[in-house]
């Protein structure tokens, strides 16, 4: 697999606090990552180092295959189209000017202009200034500067934060057409975990600067797939019970007191079908779990 | 660095305050040569060459402020945008961000001092003249002041690429020329004795020597020639009498171009930005 970021270990420490905490990453080529994390945690301290924006204390990242302090890694860094926060915009400039700033800082052609903004929807503003933008619109011109580069990775630092659900769509359908038709990789951080579930391939979970957890879409739907955990007497009998008696055949034997049993039971039917089969049942918990229930319970915490 | 420099002049000809303090030191200077044209009648001897000397900072080290609001807000509203982060973020390379500001800077801060002597190299010359001064002394006196300014934006420059602020740049920059230039006349003023009363001429005074010892006394000139509020003074007050002087006044403001080019752009890669 062709990774465009990876880390390694990368720390950043302010004081004696670290903020990012030997944080080892990897972002493939081609896929949304959702960098998932509480206030505070690190998110944008991780994305500031890997734009270079901080000074890193320890461990090293690799960018394009160019490590960070080779002399390539201003070269690899023009691959990339980032917004840290806010969107980099001049309040005094029309959309067009904002973006004429960029082509002039990273010689694109101008030509350019006209067909970014109409991708990111922003080609009837005219002579509007940016200062008069609403939230949406400037999201979506610091996206459209973002893509002036022609970015092979954008880096998005909660870009629908303060959106409303209109605009919030809007971005979310913009970054996935970039995905799909551009093939743009998207490293994304967001504290609403429900659009970053409708946009992520793959997730890190990062927790007081520590990266806990990578996992791809598809292990986090099964991990968060409906299913009833059981606590019985003994699981050597269960897949006969359960295959023949109940005719269930998607579960999973955790240990040799528990079991994850998939999809809809009947739990009257189950416990009957236990009992006759000389199983005790003990207890039974229904599990349910969004990616919000999922974070809550990797970094601890009440819902 | 061309794609940079190209980027900062675009904004540098949409930037509103440069065309303001342009235009209210060309104001300044057409000002200027109507105040020295009244003194004509009374003394013969001023010329468009007061006029030039008035330009250099009028006792105010006035260049200096003016080079400090250019240089803090053009600066400074680039990061408060955010465009400074952009610009590393997608690989200008610090240096080359540092040193693009710093040039595009001295531009600026070149254009606002011509603005002045261009008025009085059109007014000045035709109504007054140069009366005895060579062009030797007009040309190297012009070049100290442009030298002067430059040494003043490159400093600016310095303070408002590492305070990341517009308002503690200006800060530093406008209360740093100011209490500069009152350290500065305070100094010359040591220097230069002071008057105390003769119990034996009522009307009367004596004159009291500089008593520091002659290495603080050439310390203290030395520094003055330093830095670019002592070199206003020292312009304006028609101090430099020599065409050497004018030379070491430009060697040192080059002094402070150079550490701002090196150590400015040094310091720039080590900072944190948000």
């Amino acid at each position: 697999m062709e990774y465009v970021l990876t880390t390694n270990e990368l720390t950043k420490t302010y004081k004696k606090a670290s903020a990012v905490d030997r944080v080892s990453m990897h972002v493939a080529r081609g896929e949304i990552y959702g960098f998932v994390g509480r206030n505070g945690a690190g998110k944008t301290t991780v994305m500031r180092l890997i734009c270079g924006l901080v000074n890193k204390s320890g461990g090293s990242y690799t960018l394009f295959g160019k490590k960070d302090g080779e002399p390539g890694i201003d070269g690899a860094r023009r691959r990339v189209g980032a917004i840290i926060e806010t969107p980099s915009v001049f309040p005094e400039y029309t959309a067009q000017d904002n973006l004429r700033v960029r082509c002039a800082a990273l010689g694109a052609d101008e030509r350019k202009i006209g067909p970014v903004l109409e991708y990111v929807g922003l080609s009837g503003t005219g002579k509007k200034k940016a200062r008069n933008f609403s939230l949406g619109m400037r999201q979506r011109l610091g996206i459209a500067a973002a893509l002036m580069g022609s970015p092979d990775l954008l880096v998005l630092d909660e870009p629908i934060n303060g959106l409303d659900p209109q605009g919030i769509v809007e971005v979310r359908e913009l970054l996935l057409r970039l995905n799909r038709e551009k093939g743009i990789t998207v490293l994304i951080s967001s504290h609403i975990l429900g659009e970053l579930s409708k946009l992520a391939t793959s997730y890190g979970f990062i927790e007081r600067g520590a990266l806990i957890r990578e996992v791809s879409a598809r292990e986090l739907e099964e991990a968060c797939r409906k299913s009833v955990r059981i606590t019985v007497s003994d699981t050597e009998k269960l897949p006969y019970i359960l295959e023949r008696g109940l005719g269930i055949s998607d579960f999973k034997i955790l240990s040799p007191a528990e079991a994850d049993i998939y999809g809809e039971i009947n739990i009257g039917e189950l416990a009957l079908a236990l009992h006759a089969g000389g199983v005790s049942l003990f207890r039974v918990r229904e599990k349910d779990e969004d990616l919000e229930g999922y974070f809550i319970n990797l970094v601890g915490g009440e819902k | 660095m061309g794609k940079l420099l190209r980027a900062d002049l675009f904004r540098v000809f949409r930037f509103k305050i440069f065309y303001v303090l342009l235009a209210l030191n060309a104001v300044v200077g057409f000002f200027s040569v109507i105040n020295e044209l009244s003194w004509l009648p009374v003394d013969p001897s001023v010329s468009a060459f007061d006029v030039m000397c008035s330009g250099f900072g009028g006792g105010i080290a006035f260049i200096g402020i003016l080079d400090a609001v250019l240089v803090s807000i053009f600066i400074g509203h680039e990061y408060g945008c955010g465009a400074m982060r952009n610009k590393v973020m997608t690989g200008g390379g610090r240096p080359k961000i540092y040193l693009s500001e710093l040039i595009v800077s001295c531009a600026m801060c070149a254009a606002v001092y011509l603005g002045f002597h261009a008025v009085n190299f059109v007014f000045g010359s035709a109504l007054m003249g140069w009366g005895s001064h060579s062009f030797a002394e007009v040309a190297l006196a012009f070049l100290s002041g442009l030298f002067m300014t430059l040494a003043y934006s490159a400093i600016f420059t310095g303070i408002a690429m590492l305070s990341k602020n517009t308002i503690a740049g200006l800060l530093a920059g406008i209360l740093g020329v100011l209490v500069v230039l009152f350290a500065v006349m305070w100094l010359m003023g040591e220097l230069e004795g002071t008057y105390v009363y003769d119990p034996e001429d009522p009307e009367g005074a004596i004159l009291v020597a500089c008593r520091w010892p002659a290495w603080v006394q050439s310390l203290v000139r030395g520094f003055i020639r330093l830095i670019p509020t002592g070199q206003s003074v020292l312009l304006t007050g028609g101090a430099v009498q020599s065409l050497s002087g004018y030379g070491a006044l430009i060697g040192l403001s080059c002094v402070w171009i150079a550490l701002s080019a090196v150590g400015g752009s040094l310091l720039f890669r080590k900072i944190d930005m948000k």
